[in-house]
């Protein structure tokens, strides 16, 4: 197919597209989810206490799932009734320390997931094989908001009959249109892109009954523009009715105030929850180490944390001519949406800093030593100020730095300040009598060292990048490679969808690294 | 299904699919052309304007806006008659200083260089370019005005560019084939990705399901800064490219439109108002498309009345969703 008859089906699929609401009704799902979101809702500010942070963020996550995942309830890769457990742990533990009726919740809730996890009915599954098998099915597609069950609802739904591929949102937007597309998830957690130029020619928005939105399909400009197939209405289908005909005869009439919304199941809500915010007005420096961040949602439904601060750098994949790439590394805090990120499970960071040292030699511990010194000088000078990193911070300032970011220069990033003169002043405020230029030259020599473990890492990928990987990157929003050399760990490239706007207060070795809220 | 508007000749024409079928050009790709050609019409009425395009999906768009503008923007600068000899009018262009390009009265050979001068030789008439001397009856005289590097013109004695002209081209043309591929105006500036625009302009077009088939390039004509001697009735830029270092250099040559594909293109280079007129193509699916919204949106707030499509474009294809406006001054 030439690439003007592939663009050609685009338009052809915008006049023939028909999408549906399609809301399924599964009595104990819909149990389950009403009573953890009225613990939640009840909880408000206290959610981030010490005593109730772990539950809530159980709720959340097991609520996200039974929502957005199409999988049997009881599919032991859900977890659900390790959750059910971990929840009815802590509603004992809770018990002497708690509001009773908040702890009554959060057992009942805990007894509700456990049947869940119990259960064999597959209400979001079947609901898609339900509607894929009108058409052919080997021209459907099922779209889930998060890469890591992929693979397992590809299984389970070959499992029952229905042989189909499956992906991220990211599959659905590239260049060819399937014949039926069945997305699943809350109605609004589409970018609205996918609905106003889609890519099938059937569409079925699969969701439970009891989101308090209903799906739309938005235009791209504002005012009053010319349009033919952007816009078109959401067709709403009859509920899809799963469980058994008792519970569905005895279940309650929904109350309004019960409806979740969208944004209460979505992957950004949690990460907000899974971190303090940012405090605008001091506070700052009571843990080292843990520096601002901002949390980027990627293609392939995983999320990364990359702080505000200059200085540090991750890496990202850029393309010129295709497929031909190049990896640079970048300042993290400047990264946006449609940046392509590289990314590993674990902190980029740690393993920079060994191959870096493996590149000293001998010299390593020496250096290391120097590094760690003006540091620690710093961090106990910020201690012991009354008014702790910011008071040391204007300090400096008045000496005449240009910059002063203490928290980032105290934590184990930091290598030394991007200024020469800048340093200086931090030397002589600690009272460092040391040469200057000769310490300065030592930290050159780690960071320059950690550039060429840098270099040296990109090329690994590069090699590993081939162009067949590549273009389903391009095609997909991500992909996973594996590079050859040391320490060959799986890493995935994907790219930046959306940037939360919350400032959020995360520890070093949660930044730049691949995440889902399953991380501790 | 009918055809577009008609303002230029792709809505008859026949698109060559890769096993070598023959088969209508699609609506929306005719409409896509139409509106080029609607976008210089406003540009020569005087009028400073966006047209804000939103598209299912980035490609084809800007190159088929492109070829409209250039349709409608062509205007005629051949006269092969005896009275069009540039003898008199070269002698009075100061010598060294103007890269020429020699077009023929008669077949293709046609030269690039530095005008040195017109020579009298034994009361032969010659345009002296480039170290050789041409009879002035025989050529006529294109100013390039685009700043090529004059050494790398002198670098190439007679530096040869015959005329490429496809079979087929004259059906597609507003003008003579001659005309067309030899004298060079900047009608449009397209800002895109080199590789994409490079890879549409393969695409073979025919005026009709009997006449042989040309690339779309040959419509669009493009060519890229840092070409030397190309002749050109379009330039393309990469989206990548920093707007300021390339902002005077579009906007001295007068284009009719400039047309920004994709988002990335729009966010970078709405701002930089090298034509009267903007084409902002925006894809719905990109990841900057709703940035790129908002600043389309910021920038209709700012205009003076909305544009009405005319009749003939109003009737907009599926999958398209189009906005235009008179900007200030």
């Amino acid at each position: 197919m030439t690439l003007i008859d592939e663009i050609d089906q685009v338009y052809a699929c915008s006049l023939e597209c028909e999408i549906w609401d399609q809301p399924v009704e599964h009595p104990s799902a819909r149990a389950y989810v009403t009573a953890a979101t009225r613990l939640l809702r009840g909880l408000g500010e206290l959610e981030a206490s010490d005593l109730w942070r772990n539950s809530a963020l159980l709720l959340r996550q097991t609520r996200r799932l039974v929502c957005n995942v199409p999988l049997p309830l009881g599919d032991p890769r859900l977890q659900f009734s390790g959750a059910a457990a971990q929840l009815d742990a802590q509603s004992v533990r809770l018990t002497a320390v708690a509001d009773a009726d908040r702890v009554d919740c959060l057992g009942r809730a805990a007894q509700l997931l456990a049947q869940l996890a119990d259960c064999d009915d597959d209400p979001l599954g079947d609901c898609v094989r339900d509607f894929l098998t009108l058409d052919d099915v080997r021209e459907g597609i099922v779209i889930v908001s998060d890469r890591r069950f992929t693979d397992a609802v590809a299984e389970a739904m070959a499992h029952r009959g229905v042989a189909v591929r499956v992906g991220t949102e990211a599959d659905l937007a590239g260049g060819g249109v399937h014949g039926s597309a069945a997305i699943v998830g809350s109605p609004r957690w589409l970018k609205p892109g996918l609905l106003n130029a889609p890519r099938a020619r059937n569409v079925a928005l699969v969701h439970y009954d009891f989101f308090r939105e209903e799906p739309r399909v938005e235009p791209l400009l504002y005012g009053p523009t010319v349009s033919t197939g952007v816009v078109r209405p959401v067709q709403k289908s009859a509920a899809f009715l799963s469980g058994t005909a008792q519970e569905h005869a005895d279940k309650a009439a929904a109350e309004p105030a019960d409806l979740l919304t969208a944004e209460e199941c979505s992957l950004g809500e949690e990460i907000r929850v899974s971190f303090p915010s940012f405090p605008s007005e001091g506070g700052l420096g009571r843990v080292r180490d843990e520096v601002q961040a901002r949390a980027a949602l990627l293609a392939d439904g995983s999320y990364v944390l990359l702080p505000v601060d200059a200085d540090a750098r991750i890496l990202t994949v850029r393309s010129q001519v295709l497929p031909e790439v190049r990896l640079e590394q970048v300042d993290a805090s400047s990264v946006g949406c449609g940046d392509y990120l590289v990314l590993r499970s674990k902190p980029h960071h740690q393993d920079l800093t060994e191959r870096a040292d493996a590149l000293l030699g001998a010299d390593a511990h020496a250096l290391r030593a120097t590094q760690n010194l003006w540091k620690n000088l710093l961090w106990e000078r910020a201690g012991t100020h009354p008014r702790g990193i910011r008071g040391v911070a204007d300090d400096l300032r008045r000496a005449g730095a240009d910059t002063a970011n203490v928290s980032y220069w105290i934590s184990s990033w930091c290598i030394r300040p991007r200024s020469r003169s800048d340093f200086a002043v931090v030397l002589r405020y600690l009272a460092i009598t040391a040469d200057h230029d000769e310490t300065w030259e030592r930290l050159r020599r780690i960071d320059s060292a950690h550039r060429s473990a840098g270099q040296r890492y990109a090329d690994d990928i590069l090699r590993a990048a081939t162009p067949e990987r590549v273009s389903y990157l391009l095609a997909a929003g991500w992909c996973a490679v594996t590079p050859t050399g040391a320490g060959s760990e799986m890493v995935v490239i994907s790219r930046v969808e959306h940037l939360l706007p919350d400032t959020l207060l995360a520890p070093l070795n949660a930044l730049c690294r691949l995440r889902t809220t399953e991380d501790s | 299904m009918e055809s577009a508007g008609g303002r230029t000749p792709l809505g008859r024409a026949t698109l060559h699919t890769e096993e070598g079928r023959r088969v209508r050009l699609p609506r929306w790709a005719a409409w896509f052309s139409d509106l080029g050609a609607w976008a210089t019409q406003l540009a020569e009425s005087g009028k400073r304007g966006t047209v804000a395009v939103s598209v299912p999906a980035i490609g084809y768009a800007a190159t088929l806006v492109g070829c409209g503008v250039v349709f409608a923007a062509f205007r005629p600068q051949h006269n092969s008659a005896v009275d069009g000899c540039q003898f008199e009018s070269a002698s009075r262009l100061p010598r060294h200083e103007h890269a020429v390009r020699l077009v023929p009265t008669e077949g293709t050979a046609s030269f690039v260089g530095v005008l040195q001068g017109t020579v009298l030789d034994r009361e032969r008439q010659l345009f002296h370019v480039g170290g050789s001397k041409f009879p002035t009856d025989r050529y006529r005289i294109d100013l390039l005005r685009w700043p090529d590097l004059k050494a790398d013109l002198q670098a190439n004695r007679n530096y040869s560019h015959p005329l490429e002209i496809p079979d087929g081209l004259d059906g597609l043309l507003p003008g003579s084939t001659t005309d067309f591929c030899g004298y060079s105006a900047l009608h449009c500036a397209v800002v895109s990705s080199a590789t994409r625009a490079e890879q549409e302009a393969q695409t073979l077009v025919a005026a009709s399901s009997s006449s042989p088939a040309v690339p779309l390039g040959s419509l669009l004509r493009s060519r890229a800064v840092r070409d030397t001697g190309r002749q050109y009735r379009s330039l393309v830029l990469s989206a990548q490219d920093d707007p300021e270092e390339y902002r005077a250099l579009v906007a001295d040559r007068h284009p009719s439109a400039t047309v920004l594909d994709g988002a990335a293109a729009v966010c970078r280079w709405l701002g930089a108002r090298m034509a009267p007129v903007t084409v902002a193509l925006v894809e719905r699916l990109g990841a900057s498309g709703e940035a790129a919204a908002d600043l389309l949106e910021s920038r209709r707030r700012r205009s003076l009345c909305d544009l009405p499509l005319p009749a003939d474009l109003a009737e907009v294809p599926s999958g398209i969703e189009v906005l235009a406006w008179q900007d200030r001054g």
